[in-house]
């Protein structure tokens, strides 16, 4: 898995670099996209923008997501894509990679989950039609990776005799953790500006 | 119309795609076990009674009840035994001994005679020497809340820990809301319900003609007054004849309604505290301790103590005590047979309290330890909060607050009450 998202950013570089200089014109670009993501679990949606400089077919920026799915988490990313041709309509390929960001955890008297931040990465084809105004539809179907961990605890108080616990009171007493790896299609419609 | 058959048929075909790499994907979980397996250390009675004796000091872990008599501090440890501290001097507390007692939660005193309890046993340990404690006698299966020895008469007394990590890989499953697995001992006692007095272990000693007796926190369950010692059960009270100290003899067991936590003495009375209110007891005749009034209250943790015209109550709430209202309530003991209200006070989080002539003190749990002027009941007055301690239980006498906190044994100076002092401290390590 890790090497197909390596070979993915690492081709999409290359196209990156072979772009000739004479035509470096940066503008600046947004995209708006939501979509859907398939995968083992529920499905779920995503939302997300992305913001960046636009240089003849192609595209960089910085972009934040909510993704829904299994647990909900905002990806933060750097997003690099590519128009295969120069013309109103034509296909394009993306990637993303950055951090799967989640909040803190939950504590209670007696119960404690604790997330820790992962890795977010995503990779995929779209096709774009231009609009007016230089904005465009785009469709994208992809594939999209994230990971986090999970740290459970819970209290244990002393019970009264005769179910004396030899556990000390009060202390986090037990510690399961669990790293999640989450594998999603992803097929997203949005717009560029 | 050629046209939106191409596109139809790469939709279709995308999908096509979708749909079989789906089958590819799964949604994993590594998982990371840490387990503490604690395996229990067994003994036989016979040698857990050899081997009660004062120990080498060690550290205060998990404070319980407190219990002071003649320049002696006596912190029980959960379920473990009793710390003994000479503080003759406050302010440089010496942590003498430890005497080993599994499941040990209640002590009293009476001269040089320690009582405490061991599972359903009631021990006499003699402390005249607090650095070589010894057990004098005990008596057999009296404490009807403990659980009965195991069929083989070996007893729980400790257990090992080892640490275990287990590693396991496998499909990250829907989230239907968190399972929480509690630790099971994997050991169910049985419950006794012997009422029995058998009696072993090493004749008493006369008594001196003027016995003494010491001082106990409001949370304690044992109390000795009158040549007899008063221990609280779940629902039950419990009488024993201590005038030959080393030598105590069950009496009489008086059954209760169930949730009562507390026994404090005053005079000739007795004040039980109770989930649902407070008992008052005549121990005129301290054979047969005589239900003369009571005051009920909702359903909280009340422990209780009392001067010749008050009872002091304070009512905690959340968890096991129910509710969630935390006061103070000051009852008129004009009447024993029919106390009454006089003025509820707001708390916090309330445990232990002690009175000394005007002053209350007031365990008020996060919130610290609260001195109130109670000259007038009707009006508390807030003199002094120490904060940044979690008290639990007080004994406040002499001048010096002897306090039970979630950090160990702290004694302030409240001589003068506009500038209280940290006397010293015994820290809890753990």
């Amino acid at each position: 898995m890790k090497n197909r998202i390596a070979l993915l950013i690492i081709a999409t570089l290359i196209l990156v670099k072979s772009v000739d200089a004479q035509y470096f014109n940066p503008l600046y670009s947004g995209h708006f996209n939501a979509g859907v993501l398939y995968g083992s679990n529920k499905t779920r949606v995503q939302i997300e923008t992305i913001h960046g400089i636009k240089f003849d077919r192609w595209f960089a920026g910085i972009g934040a997501a909510i993704d829904d799915y299994y647990q909900q988490s905002i990806p933060a990313f750097i997003d690099v894509r590519g128009d295969i041709f120069k013309r109103k309509k034509t296909p394009f390929v993306y990637a993303e990679a950055g951090a799967n960001i989640l909040n803190k955890g939950t504590e209670t008297e007696y119960s404690k989950t604790e997330y820790k931040s992962g890795l977010f990465c995503e990779g995929g084809l779209g096709y774009k039609i231009d609009l007016a105004n230089k904005t465009t539809l785009n469709f994208a179907c992809g594939f999209s990776y994230k990971d986090h961990v999970e740290n459970l605890y819970y209290k244990v108080y002393y019970k009264p005799a005769p179910y004396y616990s030899p556990i000390p009171e009060g202390e986090w007493s037990r510690r399961n953790h669990n790293k999640y790896t989450l594998q999603r299609i992803v097929m997203k419609i949005g717009i560029q500006f | 119309m050629k046209t939106s058959y191409k596109i139809s048929m790469r939709i279709i075909t995308l999908l096509s795609i979708m749909w079989v790499m789906q089958g590819c994907l799964k949604d994993m979980v590594d998982t990371t076990l840490t387990y503490t397996v604690y395996t229990p250390v067994y003994k036989t009675l016979q040698q857990i009674k050899e081997e009660i004796k004062t120990l080498p000091p060690k550290d205060i872990q998990f404070p319980n009840r407190i219990y002071f008599k003649d320049n002696y501090v006596f912190v029980s440890e959960s379920y473990k035994g009793i710390h003994i501290i000479n503080n003759a001097n406050p302010a440089s507390p010496q942590n003498v001994g430890f005497v080993d007692i599994p499941s040990n939660r209640d002590i009293a005193m009476k001269n040089n005679t320690l009582y405490a309890d061991m599972f359903g046993d009631l021990l006499a340990i003699d402390v005249s020497d607090p650095k070589n404690a010894k057990l004098k006698n005990s008596v057999s299966n009296v404490f009807q809340d403990y659980p009965n020895y195991l069929p083989d008469s070996k007893i729980i007394v400790d257990y090992s820990k080892k640490d275990t990590i287990i590693h396991s890989k496998s499909s990250a499953l829907p989230k239907k809301g968190e399972i929480w697995y509690y630790y099971d001992n994997g050991k169910w006692f049985t419950y006794s319900s012997n009422d029995g007095t058998n009696q072993s272990g090493a004749q008493g000693t006369a008594s001196p003609s003027t016995p003494t007796y010491g001082t106990g926190g409001s949370m304690s369950r044992f109390t000795a007054t009158k040549q007899r010692l008063f221990t609280v059960g779940n629902n039950n009270m419990a009488v024993f004849n201590i005038t030959n100290d080393f030598n105590p003899s069950f009496v009489t067991r008086k059954p209760l309604p169930w949730g009562i936590e507390t026994i404090f003495p005053f005079k000739e009375h007795l004040f039980v505290g109770s989930t649902t209110g407070v008992f008052i007891f005549s121990i005129s005749d301290p054979d047969q301790p005589n239900q003369i009034g009571a005051f009920g209250h909702v359903r909280r943790c009340d422990p209780v103590v009392a001067n010749d015209k008050y009872a002091f109550v304070t009512l905690r709430g959340g968890g096991a005590c129910g509710g969630n209202t935390n006061q103070l309530d000051v009852l008129s003991l004009e009447s024993l047979t029919a106390p009454t209200l006089i003025k509820s006070y707001a708390l916090d989080n309330p445990f232990g309290l002690s009175i000394d002539n005007d002053l209350l003190f007031v365990c008020d749990g996060s919130s610290g330890l609260k001195i109130f002027n109670a000259a007038d009941v009707s009006n508390l007055v807030l003199k002094s909060t120490i904060k940044d301690i979690f008290p639990r239980d007080v004994i406040a006498m002499n001048g010096v607050a002897m306090v039970i906190t979630d950090k160990g044994l702290y004694q302030y100076d409240y001589k003068d009450i506009n500038n209280i002092k940290l006397l010293s401290k015994i820290e809890i390590r753990k």
